[in-house]
């Protein structure tokens, strides 16, 4: 009985083991996974940054505040799609928040996928007047 | 007999645990070397591009965008003064290979940098996507001389698995550049 007891408890050991050798490896995997969406949704942030500093006045930045935009990584035969929100506020020189306008503004592009529950990136750039 | 068979079970289920563990750091090693080597590259392209047009006239900046019927960019040339010479920088896209795996077919390319005619450097043989395309100011893909924006999206591929099970992964880089030459 004992014997049998042991010879159970070390193949539960070794199942425990290889489940969490199993478990370890998934979640690496996933990060990699993750990290690949993290940089199509950075390009695609950036392009938005870039397009707004292109085209709209410093004057008129909150034009764009709490905008949202479908976008696609569409390269070969991939087409990914994250949404892009967008987030104006004044800063200070140190990109602290303010509560009152300053000369330099903050705009902020989040992107999301429907993979995954929480913000891919968030790309931040000071505009100042 | 008892403890002969557990003893083979937890040996078998050890000796696999390990095996995997083996074949997945491998492929991790090679997934981050695949990674690094496209981050590398999309280093030296992002430094390059920003200097479009440094040093020369406005109709010296990017004078070349050409594509295959698969959207990739098969030449992209600009021109740029290092401080001393004026130089023709052009970015060639050539064939390397035909892929197949179990699900799909695909070419992989090599972007051969050429300074005034001259090969001076080049990517990685496995790119699956190569495209650096000029933009206008809405964000359109557009001619050489509309340009204001300029965007890089590439995607490198690795092989994981053995031969006779073997897919593909892929790594991504993609960027927009604004480079201030062409403002002018």
């Amino acid at each position: 009985m004992p014997q049998s007891l042991q010879a159970f408890l070390a193949m539960m050991l070794a199942t425990m083991a290889a489940l969490s050798q199993f478990r370890a490896q998934a979640t690496t995997y996933e990060g990699m996974v993750r990290s690949e969406y993290e940089i199509m949704a950075n390009a695609l942030s950036i392009e938005q940054i870039e397009l707004i500093d292109l085209n709209t006045s410093w004057a008129n930045l909150e034009s764009v505040d709490g905008d949202t935009l479908a976008v696609s990584w569409a390269v070969g035969s991939e087409n990914v799609s994250f949404q892009l929100v967008f987030a104006v506020q004044y800063v200070d020189e140190a990109g602290v928040p303010s509560g009152t306008p300053t000369n330099v503004k903050e705009v902020a592009v989040t992107a999301t996928n429907t993979k995954y529950s929480i913000p891919l990136v968030t790309h931040a750039r000071l505009f100042t007047q | 007999m008892s403890a002969l068979l557990v003893f083979t079970a937890v040996a078998l289920m050890v000796a696999v645990t390990q095996s995997r563990a083996t074949n997945d750091s491998i492929e991790q090693t090679i997934a981050y070397a695949s990674k690094k080597q496209l981050l590398d590259l999309g280093t030296t392209l992002e430094d390059e591009i920003k200097l479009i047009g440094e040093g020369m006239p406005s109709n010296q900046h990017i004078t070349a965008f050409t594509t295959n019927s698969d959207g990739q960019t098969t030449s992209f040339k600009f021109w740029r003064n290092d401080g001393v010479n004026d130089l023709e920088i052009e970015y060639k896209l050539v064939f390397v290979d035909s892929v197949t795996t179990k699900t799909e077919t695909f070419a992989t390319y090599r972007m051969d940098r050429y300074e005034n005619g001259v090969v001076v450097g080049a990517s990685p043989s496995s790119l699956r996507d190569f495209k650096v395309e000029p933009l206008n100011v809405a964000g359109n893909v557009t001619v050489p001389a509309a340009a204001r924006l300029v965007r890089v999206a590439i995607i490198n591929t690795y092989p994981l698995g053995d031969l006779d099970n073997m897919y593909i992964g892929q790594t991504h880089y993609g960027i927009t550049l604004h480079p201030s030459n062409l403002d002018s």
